[in-house]
């Protein structure tokens, strides 16, 4: 369906379309605008909720579909609403925009798509694991293969490509190492992974070193922001400590037991629900 | 030839066949079309006669037949490939959509060949002929990416009544069958299995065909690798396979600038082919053999973990003490290193019972 809008209005609510819709309901590309610069700095100057700046986003999106905008309008307002989805982490919201960014781009719309093409190999990266078992490593592949060598060149890019490599190799030095420089909003993708890669870590690290490796440092290398939120990890997992003021890791008695962390943050983010 | 003419001729010649003219007329029309570039009508008309052939085959049914349903499964999936590429002119980008919908029609051309009632052994049995179909099915997942599928199949002709049953078939079928499920186990990191299906397709490889062993040695060799055997550089260079040269010649050495050399220098193709992930992998082995003559030719249990920065500053791939000891944990986790690090000595003591660098922990 392609409607002509003519709504002048700068809020409107998202409501799902099972018909071709009226167009004194839908608003024109330079209306658009104008609800888009309001939403910005809506959202900027913490005025809004993100559910509500989600819901117009929806909208706007919604009035781009039915008038078939696919310009660097439309651009816009999917790669607002993605870094806005990042910052949020709603990842399900997030997909929609990345794949609608994928074929805008494709067609040619103007965009920040390198900043894009990182995201989406980092989303990639973190969904891989849970893919294993379905189609193994070829979704990746299909990914290397399709970027050209300019995308690949580019930096926010390339540094997604080397923490693909870092998550593959189990390379947690690495991986912190990126995770401290990561480009624009890819620090939030790969606050994903962290869970993973400190949980690998310790498994390595407990096996490695004898008799014992000081707290501190794991809190260091894995990047943690607190000595609480390490201690919690360690304790979930596991681990067992040589000293009794915790500043010592026995090696030796220690175990770290992935499915007891992924445990752990289940009944927690459910109990944050209730 | 126009359609009317085409019809004429064929039940002109054919008429007592009508079963048979009709597929005739079917085979020629989407062949002309095609010959005219409407590769969407062509494919039409192909799943007409695909469904139509095996109709015939229902009522009456000549030897010459499986072969000429493998002919018409061939043509079906080659006609699929260009509707979508007319397709892909046309719109500017293709969703495989052809292909898909032909995938479904080989599905029907599998399940028809496979529930034969008679016995695989029996001459006028159609089960012989289900492998020739689960090949071209293969080579379609594999191009559209939708390789889980292919379990499905591969479960359904795994059952007791088969196995064993591999003389019933086509070399030919067979070396390819072998290929693309050596080919899966490889995506599912299942080496052991991947070597031995690989291993066989090679083996019964015709002699006279090199083109298809470099296809299989293509994936054979990354298997191979990954459990630890290298490929001798003469067998590289009989089958012009110099692309895993340099990271052969690497990884035999310990060195990692080498390795890292290789391997980016054809990214491009081993992306391609499907194999760069696993042999991004063999990285763990460079550094394994890099830490084991660095032990040898210290002749020491103890190690400082300072020589082992010297050795990757030597190699222009210089490391912090905290990404080396990343490295020595993993390999101490995988077994390929017995040991463990002393963190405060900054010294890795190696294991004096046994080998410290267990080659049997490679081969898994």
């Amino acid at each position: 369906m392609k409607v002509k809008g003519t709504c002048v209005n700068l809020e409107k609510r998202y409501f799902r379309l099972t018909s071709a819709p009226d167009p004194s309901t839908v608003r024109p590309p330079p209306v658009l605008e104008e609800a888009m610069l309001r939403l910005k700095k809506l959202w900027k100057d913490q005025e809004k909720d993100y559910e509500y700046v989600c819901d117009q986003l929806k909208a706007v999106r919604q009035d781009c579909t039915v008038q078939q905008i696919r310009d660097g309008l439309a651009v816009d307002v999917y790669e607002t609403h993605a870094r806005i989805a990042l910052e949020e982490g709603d990842l399900n919201e997030y997909n929609q925009c990345q794949t609608q960014l994928k074929e805008l781009y494709a067609s040619g719309a103007p965009g920040h798509e390198m900043e894009f093409t990182a995201y989406r190999v980092l989303y990639y990266v973190n969904m891989q694991d849970n893919q294993k078992n379905q189609d193994g490593s070829t979704e990746m592949l299909k990914m290397l293969k399709a970027l050209r060598p300019a995308q690949r060149a580019d930096p926010a890019v390339a540094h997604a490509l080397r923490v693909r490599q870092a998550m593959a190799e189990d390379d947690y030095h690495l991986f912190f190492q990126l995770y401290e420089d990561a480009p624009n909003m890819s620090a939030y993708i790969m606050d994903l992974m962290l869970d993973k890669i400190r949980v690998k870590a310790l498994q390595r690290v407990v096996k490695a070193y004898k008799p014992t490796i000081a707290t501190d440092f794991i809190q260091r290398i894995l990047a943690f922001d607190s000595e609480d939120e390490c201690f919690e990890l360690l304790t979930v997992v596991g681990v067992k400590f040589a000293k009794s003021d915790g500043s010592l890791i026995d090696c030796k008695t220690s175990t770290v037991d992935p499915a007891a962390w992924q445990k752990f943050k289940f009944e927690k983010e459910k109990g944050s629900l209730l | 030839m126009g359609n009317r003419n085409i019809e004429n001729e064929c039940w002109k010649v054919l008429g007592e066949m009508s079963d048979i003219a009709e597929v005739y007329i079917l085979l020629l029309q989407g062949a002309v079309l095609l010959s005219q570039g409407n590769a969407l009508d062509a494919y039409k008309q192909q799943t007409t006669l695909l469904t139509k052939f095996m109709d015939v085959m229902k009522e009456q049914d000549f030897p010459w037949m499986m072969q000429t349903l493998h002919r018409i499964v061939e043509d079906t999936r080659t006609v699929a490939i260009e509707a979508d590429k007319e397709v892909a002119r046309t719109k500017g980008h293709s969703d495989n959509d052809n292909l898909r919908d032909c995938e479904r029609l080989l599905k029907l051309a599998f399940t028809f060949c496979v529930t034969d009632r008679k016995s695989i052994r029996d001459q006028e049995s159609k089960k012989s002929g289900f492998l020739h179909i689960v090949v071209v099915l293969f080579k379609t997942y594999f191009q559209l990416n939708t390789l889980r599928l292919c379990k499905n199949i591969i479960k359904s002709i795994t059952r007791p009544g088969f196995v064993g049953e591999e003389d019933c078939f086509a070399k030919s079928d067979l070396v390819t069958y072998k290929y693309y499920v050596g080919r899966l186990y490889m995506f599912e990191d299942n080496y052991a299995e991947a070597e031995a299906a690989l291993s066989w397709s090679l083996r019964h490889c015709h002699a006279r065909n090199p083109a298809n062993k470099v296809r299989v040695l293509n994936y054979l060799v990354p298997v191979k690798l990954a459990r630890g055997r290298l490929p001798t550089p003469a067998l590289l260079r009989r089958y012009g396979l110099a692309h895993f040269e340099g990271l052969v010649g690497a990884l035999r050495r310990g060195d990692l600038r080498g390795f890292n050399r290789a391997l980016d220098a054809h990214q491009a193709l081993f992306i391609a082919h499907g194999t760069y992930l696993i042999l991004e992998k063999l990285k763990v082995l460079v550094y394994r053999n890099l830490f084991k003559k660095i032990h040898l030719l210290l002749g020491k249990h103890q190690i400082q973990l300072a020589y082992f920065a010297r050795a990757l500053r030597w190699l222009e791939v210089p490391m912090e003490m905290d990404e080396i000891e990343c490295v020595l944990a993993n390999l101490i986790y995988k077994g390929f290193l017995k040991g463990y690090i002393s963190h405060t000595s900054k010294v890795l003591v190696l294991s004096k019972k046994g080998d410290a660098f267990p080659f049997s922990a490679i081969v898994q």
